[in-house]
């Protein structure tokens, strides 16, 4: 593993998910390696059926049948307290573990509350399962102050989900998440439904939260360019597997797999010259029927022999402490294309550079 | 006073292949009497009693042959009735569609001429086209309907033709194919297909790629792109996404609650925005190049199109607001030539825009750099 110092405070090796079983399965995540450090967010990118959503209920147990762990280990290392590998856990402890530790935010806010339960009811429901000694005032008052801290008045306690705008329903989402204070806190492409003003205004509070309760993100969209403002890393997904991982800033600047850079030039720029883009020729394959070799392949425009029969695996690419990429191209046995070994930028040259705003978090 | 012409600089003498003039458009709320359906006159329907909700109000644009106009805008801003407004699938409370200048009559008559001038592609490839049909039939309707190909081979001649037009080739390989063996580009491109049947001069495309993954999206821009280019077509580009609103449009119409709020050259509007409302949009965006988080130029969330506030309807979130934007609605000024901004901050016209409080960047005229 190609971790930075400290020991991660979530560690996903080798993690294996298949959707059925036998040969018509499915492999929807295949051998994924993955660490979250305390307080940072980590970015996972890729498209539909990528598999990020998978391994994100994989790491939380939370998968359904037909989806099935078959390899890995997910390890949770707490601040205090012992180490619990998470895909051997019992019901038991994981009982005790989601949401005090490790809480999710799900993909549509509109779902995931009940609409037949006012706010309150839903967000004291949590403290009443977790935290049984607290009275019934002090939980009320608990609600109210979690509404208020993600910009809620509290009023709205006695709301129904559906007297709220999508906005204020993602931020009642992310207030449930937060109720136990989790050390990690899973966020599957919590703004994707919601306009680029809320979603920019729910993110700048997430950011803010997450700098007062200090807690680990893992966010997963499909929106590389949003993860590049806001993750501290990025690891990004194709077909079932991780293909690149890396510091976010390196990532943008300086992507090192062919995918992650045709994905980086999918996203048109809101400044400077107006240039053609191409994005990535094809479409993603079907899980069903993956290519042999790299599964990115076919439409990749540096195809060499070697990607047609043999995986790449994702490796730390030398040189570059906290990255991997998996790809043939990156192996050193020859020098790779020059537009995937333009050189990371220093710390300096970063965005936090001379022309940053004042009060960057990074 | 709240039209703002859209005036896209190039094309300035030509005729539009098809405009709008003022186009309102109020749905009656739950309980109202029906606002236009059914054999009543125009503009009838609305505010008679019940409430309504405003959703398009007095908007006016025109979309010229071989240009891309991109229609930029949150959830509930209008864009999307405006689409349907243009495409005749609804019909306006108040205003005027113009085809290459001559007005439209309101009654259905007339209808099968007008779509074939105009086709619209909607946004979700997943639901636009039918599942227990194939792509030949999807195809094969719009020919059979409009006469557009004789019987037998020129059908499947005309097919395959659609097909390569917008690049599923080699078409014999897509015939057959029902939309669940297709992915979510290729059924898009079988939507567009579609629309083209007819030859029309006019697509709209609402939201065309929203749904699309992120690495296919920019092949259906291109291809819109290129069908403007090579066909000459009128296209409308509805979008939520202004990145990419720049990147494939030639004019950006920027809509907030159900009234546009700027137009003009895409460039001009994304680089230069005058309007505070779109200063808020780009300041919102996702953007990788950005130096640390960005300064959000405003809070809050779009008013009830019930109620709408009086005056400017920005006026609300806007952080420049002054006394006369909660009285009176703002006209669109020029703040350069095919640059138009709702908003009284520019009322003194180009002079004023280029003091202007808020467009530190305003160059006043300006060459308009065209990438065609």
């Amino acid at each position: 593993m190609s971790v930075p110092a400290g020991h991660p405070l979530l560690e996903v090796r080798g993690l294996c998910v298949d959707y059925g079983a036998g040969p018509e399965a499915v492999h929807a995540v295949i051998d994924a390696d993955l660490a979250l450090h305390r307080g940072e967010v980590l970015g996972l990118a890729g498209e539909s059926g990528s598999g990020k959503s998978t391994l994100a209920y994989a790491v939380t147990r939370l998968l359904r049948a037909p989806g099935m762990i078959t390899g890995g280990s997910v390890g949770y290392y707490p601040e205090a307290g012992t180490a619990v590998d998470l895909l051997s856990a019992q019901e038991g402890t994981l009982r005790v573990l989601r949401w005090s530790q490790i809480s999710v935010v799900m993909q549509s806010a509109m779902n995931a509350l009940n609409p037949v339960m006012s706010i309150g009811a839903q967000l004291t429901d949590v403290l009443r399962a977790h935290r049984p000694d607290i009275s019934k005032a002090a939980r009320r008052a608990r609600a109210a102050d979690l509404l208020a801290m993600v910009g809620i008045a509290g009023d709205r306690l006695s709301s129904h989900p559906h007297e709220l705008s999508g906005g204020m329903r993602q931020r009642v989402m992310i207030a449930m998440a937060l109720a136990l204070e989790p050390q990690v806190v899973i966020m599957d492409e919590p703004t994707t439904a919601l306009d680029v003003v809320t979603q920019r205004e729910i993110l700048e509070e997430l950011m803010a939260l997450r700098e007062r309760l200090g807690f680990a993100v893992l966010f997963i969209t499909h929106d590389l360019s949003l993860l590049i403002e806001i993750a501290d890393s990025i690891a990004v997904m194709y077909a079932g597997r991780l293909v690149e991982r890396a510091d976010a800033t390196a990532l943008f600047r300086a992507p090192r797999h062919p995918y992650t850079l045709g994905l980086l030039s999918s996203f048109p720029a809101l400044h400077g010259p107006r240039r053609h883009l191409t994005g990535i020729p094809g479409s993603p394959p079907d899980l069903r029927q993956l290519p042999a070799g790299c599964v990115f392949h076919p439409r990749c425009s540096y195809v060499m022999d070697r990607c047609r029969s043999d995986v790449p695996a994702l490796l730390p690419l030398a040189g570059a402490p906290g990255r991997a990429a998996a790809c043939w191209l990156q192996d050193a046995a020859a020098p790779p294309p020059p537009e995937l070994a333009v050189p990371v930028p220093g710390p300096a040259a970063s965005r936090t550079g001379s022309t940053a705003r004042a009060g960057s978090t990074r | 006073m709240t039209e703002l012409r859209d005036a896209a600089p190039a094309p300035a003498t030509r005729t539009p292949l098809l405009e709008a003039r003022g186009l309102t458009k109020h749905f009656p709320v739950h309980g109202a009497a029906p606002a236009g359906r059914g054999r009543r006159g125009p503009g009838m329907g609305a505010g008679r009693g019940g409430a309504v909700v405003h959703a398009v109000e007095s908007v006016s644009l025109a979309l010229d042959e071989a240009r891309v106009t991109a229609v930029v805008g949150e959830s509930g801003s209008g864009k999307s009735t405006l689409a349907r407004l243009l495409c005749r699938l609804i019909r306006p409370t108040s205003g005027q569609l113009l085809v290459e200048g001559r007005p439209v009559r309101r009654a259905g008559r007339g209808r099968r001429e007008y779509a074939r001038r105009v086709q619209m592609v909607l946004q979700d490839p997943f639901s636009s086209l039918n599942p227990v049909h194939d792509v030949r039939y999807h195809l094969a309707r719009p020919l059979q309907v409009h006469r557009m190909a004789e019987p037998g081979a020129g059908l499947d001649d005309a097919i395959s033709g659609l097909l390569e037009r917008v690049a599923l080739t080699p078409a014999g390989q897509f015939l057959d194919k029902y939309p669940h063996e297709l992915s979510g580009g290729q059924r898009q491109r079988v939507a567009i297909a579609r629309a083209l049947a007819v030859r029309p001069r006019v697509l709209l495309a609402d939201e065309p790629v929203s749904m699309l993954d992120v690495s296919i999206r920019l092949g259906i821009l291109n291809l819109l792109g290129d069908l403007r280019d090579t066909e000459r077509l009128a296209i409308l580009y509805i979008t939520h996404d202004i990145a990419s609103a720049r990147y494939l449009a030639d004019t950006i119409v920027v809509m907030y609650a159900g009234q546009v709020v700027e137009s003009g050259p895409a460039e001009a509007v994304t680089d230069r925005p005058s309007h505070p409302y779109t200063q808020l949009l780009l300041s919102a965006a996702p953007d990788p190049d950005r130096d640390g988080p960005p300064a959000l130029t405003g809070r809050g969330a779009p008013p009830s199109l019930v109620t709408p506030p009086p005056g400017c309807r920005f006026h609300p979130r806007c952080p420049h607001a002054m006394a006369v934007c909660a009285t009176t609605a703002p006209p669109g000024f020029d703040v350069a030539p095919g640059h138009v901004s709702a908003c009284w901050l520019h009322a003194g016209g180009l002079d004023a825009a280029q003091a202007g409080p808020i467009t530190p960047h305003s160059s006043g005229p300006d060459p308009e750099e065209e990438t065609t």
